[in-house]
């Protein structure tokens, strides 16, 4: 157990290294840096940009230097806690994400959950009950969820909730608790605006997740091991729930690594458009305005929130199957 | 007849007199000028009830002593205020950007008045230029302090000229303004509370060019930062500095310092300023700002300004979002990133979001434009582009009167990129040159070319052979500003008609594409500033980036006429860049006249730039019902960012 939990947890620096790496060499392709934008902006604002200005200014953020020396310089400027200054705010970069980070984290979980207590419930429902009413039209919702891409359901959503509640529900919190220290009114005001963010970077895994229960559960259902504890008159809700649902969740947690980046990626388009304050937001915005350490080190804290959720997945898994560390072996 | 003729003007005077106290609010320079002007005269001064609770806990000075000895009086535009209350706004940028403190924190040295015909001292005291143009006196309001409580004073003026401008290190380019004449202009303290500027030539413009604009976009417009708060951060005064820079993770002295005196930005908490509100908190979607307890303007009762309190900015980051917020009510406050396309939707909410739309007057010459870049990086193109008689076809080959209508409402003219109407620089001919819509002429004008037909009639041919086509490109940010997208979807219709091939995208990276001459047409909304501070072209300065590279113009500045032929600079463009000289070097009233007029019939013929539909264009503005003393009618634009007249100081909110 030990070396299976160390061998991930080598894997994950491993991995994290090398995204750094790609995401750095990605970030820097699109010609020009964010240089060319300041000095538009310079010129635009009635400075006149010449080639000793460019000189100093090109010195002044490294960008004379090799790419692998910008990168090294980052990532051992990085593990001693100074991510760089954010070019365009003028902000050290982590003071920006880390006041973005427990948004995102919120937010990312609680869609989890609500992925999960959504789906895991409706997919059992529909695997008892297959080819019911309830099955086709939870069904049909799940699908309509993951067909309709996510800025289109956040924009209707909050022109609904506009329309038929008279609020509109832009940001986490209104005007009112936006600066205000926290306090049960803060609170409830988070928890008004977080629907609509939930169920829009939640539909399209609850979609996913629903099918993959009911499949799993139809197939657990089918085997011998129900039709004879059935026989023996064991009573249904204890025969599901103790055996084939134990079972059947058994790929449902294995994908929980795989649901997390789809909830963060999902997440930046839904908090441009909702205005979140997210870590994801904040990286397109420097990605638009090629603001590079803002933007690699944004990739960085998203790849690493990813791996820790899939290294947790992985425990869960180990927790729950205790086959995995049989015949693993360690 | 004669009698009626007496009494229709009579009544007509009386008309405007009382219209004009209506139109203009007014400013005073000191409170006995106000009295002389009207015969009141301000018994005391009065502060809000937030601050004489801290001037009780010996937080800051009494208000005697934090105004200074000649407060700037300011006529309330409908009543006198009310002091408390916060404000709420919904801002689609980050907090505290650029758009809200350019609109409500604005205070540069001198301000245009409510009518943009003259101007007057805003926070100097008084601004004098010698015969020659070549020296000017600015004379600082006594007993001004920073927000911290700071006396503000010449030595602040100093600190920005000796330590600020003349460090190579934070100044290795001198702004072009302060070059006037080819050398560095040169200040001067003359005493405690006066400075002198002496320029190399005579720059009759400095105070309408310079002094009037905010640091939020010349990054130069401003002339005072405060010493006593930036010394430390300063290698001069404190060795040390360097230290301090790499304690906060930056490499040089100057990294941190240019943080520390940030022009353009509320940021960073803690630094002093002489603006109404002072920022106090600030998160990733929100910003607070408190009233500035040492703000130097009083209304006509005595009264401290601002008003309101506390403003709350919160902020969005889709432009969907933030119409949404406006329509929701969420804001008290809306007049950027709004514009004519958005009016029906604003009006139909306004019972349900408790506000009032108001439409301000949009300073344009015409509302989007279309730019044929002179540099393109393809030398056949490049050649078409260059020929005058192709952008005189595509001009004539846009049904202005239809865009009229469908993209603007029916209201403005067909017109080009000049000068409107309603400026004293408008020539009717220019507005109107290559305005009408002559399908045939646009065709004979491309046949003439050589712009030959390909065998199916469908589209024309380069040169060599290629099909002729064009991509018209336009900035992603700016897309909110005007309806460019609609336009070019239209002007696509238009064009291909005459046999041009054409197609539009709105990249987010436009701006190195132009560097890269990669760019053939682009599209824009542009502004006309006021007379006041015209300089012979469209906003943005020279906007030479926009259908030439800035090389030329680069060289221009440097070596004048030789170095701009040696560049490759065309005669006409070389002779645009003369005339906007001498117009900035003109005196008179009638010289100006006389070569804005040049200037308007340049552009005209030249048609680097050709307009579509301006003239009168309404622009929204969304004013919350308890939000008080705003005006009915405004100015919105880029020149001096949509502020001025409405001094958001005396606005204030009754509930």
């Amino acid at each position: 157990m030990l070396f299976y939990t160390i061998r991930r947890l080598v894997y994950m620096v491993v991995l994290l290294w090398a995204i750094s790496v790609i995401g750095f060499i990605i970030i820097e392709l699109p010609p020009g840096s964010y240089l060319n934008v300041y000095m538009a902006q310079l010129r635009a604002r009635g400075g006149s940009v010449n080639k000793a200005l460019v000189a100093s200014l090109r010195k002044q953020y490294d960008l004379d230097s090799p790419q692998y020396v910008r990168y090294f310089k980052w990532v051992w400027k990085g593990l001693h806690g100074n991510l760089g200054m954010s070019l365009q705010k003028q902000r050290p970069v982590l003071d920006l994400i880390a006041e973005r980070l427990p948004a995102t984290i919120m937010l990312s979980l609680s869609t989890m959950f609500f992925v999960y207590v959504v789906a895991v419930p409706i997919g059992i429902h529909s695997a008892t009950h297959q080819y019911s009413g309830g099955d086709y039209f939870f069904t049909f919702f799940g699908f309509a969820g993951l067909a309709i891409p996510n800025f289109l359901l956040a924009l209707v959503l909050m022109f609904l909730f506009y329309k038929y509640f008279g609020v509109s529900l832009t940001g986490l919190f209104s005007s009112q608790y936006a600066a205000a220290a926290w306090s049960m009114g803060k609170f409830m005001d988070m928890l008004a605006h977080l629907p609509i963010p939930i169920i829009v970077i939640g539909t399209a895994g609850t979609a996913g997740l629903i099918r993959v229960m009911r499949g799993c559960l139809l197939d657990e259902l089918k085997k011998q091991y129900v039709i004879t504890a059935r026989a023996k008159g064991v009573a249904e809700r204890l025969l599901l729930f103790k055996y084939p649902v134990r079972l059947a969740i058994n790929p449902v947690i294995s994908t929980i690594g795989w649901e997390l980046p789809a909830i963060f990626s999902g997440a930046v388009i839904t908090s441009i458009v909702l205005s979140l304050p997210t870590v994801g937001e904040l990286m397109y915005t420097a990605l638009r305005s090629q603001d590079m350490y803002l933007a690699s080190s944004c990739l960085i804290i998203l790849a690493a929130l990813t791996l820790i959720g899939t290294f947790i997945s992985d425990l869960l898994l180990v927790w729950i199957d205790p086959r995995i560390h049989y015949e693993k072996k360690g | 007849m004669i009698r009626k003729l007496m009494e229709v003007s009579l009544s007509l005077v009386l008309c405007l007199a009382l219209a004009v106290p209506l139109l203009a609010q007014g400013t005073y320079n000191t409170p006995a000028e106000y009295e002389k002007a009207t015969g009141n005269k301000i018994e005391s001064f009065s502060q809000a009830s937030m601050l004489r609770t801290m001037v009780a806990a010996g937080e800051i000075l009494p208000l005697e002593m934090r105004l200074p000895e000649e407060p700037l009086v300011v006529e309330a535009a409908e009543e006198i205020g009310r002091y408390g209350e916060t404000l709420y706004l919904t801002m689609p940028e980050e907090p505290a950007g650029w758009s809200f403190s350019s609109y409500w924190l604005h205070e540069p040295p001198i301000q245009l008045t409510p009518d943009l015909s003259d101007l007057y001292p805003n926070w100097l005291e008084s601004f004098k230029s010698s015969e020659d143009y070549k020296t000017w006196t600015l004379h600082l309001r006594e007993g001004l302090r920073w927000s911290d409580g700071a006396p503000l004073a010449a030595v602040d003026v100093m600190f920005w000229y000796e330590d600020i401008i003349k460090n190579e290190e934070l100044f290795p380019v001198k702004p072009v303004a302060l070059m006037h004449g080819g050398k560095l202009a040169e200040v001067e303290k003359v005493d405690e509370y006066t400075v002198k500027f002496h320029f190399a030539a005579p720059f009759p413009d400095f105070a309408t060019g310079y002094l009037t604009l905010p640091e939020y976009m010349y990054n130069t417009g401003i002339i005072i930062r405060p010493k006593h708060y930036l010394m430390k951060y300063h290698i001069k005064y404190n060795p040390q500095a360097g230290e301090l820079a790499k304690k906060e993770g930056f490499d040089h002295w100057y990294q941190l310092f240019d943080i520390k005196s940030a022009q353009g930005t509320a940021k960073p908490i803690g630094k002093p300023t002489i603006q109404p509100w002072v920022l106090k908190a600030i998160g990733p979607t929100h910003a607070t700002f408190e009233r500035n307890p040492y703000y130097w303007k009083v209304d006509t009762s005595g009264n401290q300004l601002p008003y309101i309190d506390r403003i709350e900015v919160k902020s969005l980051a889709s432009p969907e979002a933030y119409l949404m917020s406006i329509m929701g009510g969420e804001t008290d406050f809306a007049l950027s990133d709004i514009s004519m396309k958005d009016i029906p939707v604003l009006k139909k909410n306004e019972e349900k979001g408790g506000y009032e739309l108001r439409l301000w007057k949009k300073m344009q010459g015409a509302a989007v434009n279309y730019f044929f870049y002179q540099d393109y990086e393809d030398p056949v193109m490049k050649e078409i582009l260059r020929d005058v008689r192709f952008r005189r076809a595509m001009s004539l080959a846009i049904k202005r009167e239809e865009m009229k209508g469908l993209l603007f409402f029916g209201k403005g003219m067909p017109s080009q990129a000049t000068v409107p109407p309603g400026s004293r620089y408008y020539v009717p001919e220019s507005w109107q040159a290559y305005a009408q819509y002559d399908p045939e002429e646009a065709n004979r004008l491309l046949d003439e070319i050589g712009l030959e037909w390909n065998k199916e009639h469908t589209f024309r041919l380069r040169p060599d052979g290629n099909p002729l086509s064009i991509k018209i490109q336009g900035a992603a940010w700016a897309l909110a500003e005007g309806p460019l997208q609609a336009a070019a979807e239209l002007v696509k219709g238009y064009w291909e008609v005459v046999g041009v091939k054409t197609d539009f995208e709105f990249p987010e990276h436009l701006v190195e594409l132009f560097s890269a001459k990669k760019v053939a047409v682009t599209t824009h909304v542009f502004d006309m500033p006021p007379d006041f501070i015209y300089k012979g072209w469209l906003w943005p300065p020279i906007s030479t980036e926009w259908w030439g590279p800035m090389a030329w113009y680069d060289a221009w500045i440097e070596g004048g006429r030789t170095a701009a032929e040696k560049e490759g600079v065309p005669e006409n463009v070389i002779r645009f860049y003369e005339l906007t000289e001498e117009f900035g070097g003109a005196v008179s009233e009638e010289e100006k006249i006389r070569i804005a007029q040049k200037i308007n019939l340049l552009w005209s013929e030249t048609l680097w730039v050709i307009g579509t539909v301006g003239g009168d264009l309404p622009s929204p503005c969304v004013v919350k019902n308890y939000l008080r003393n705003v005006p009915q009618v405004g100015y919105v634009g880029y020149f001096n960012f949509q502020q001025i007249p409405t001094i958001p100081a005396q606005f204030f909110i009754s509930k």
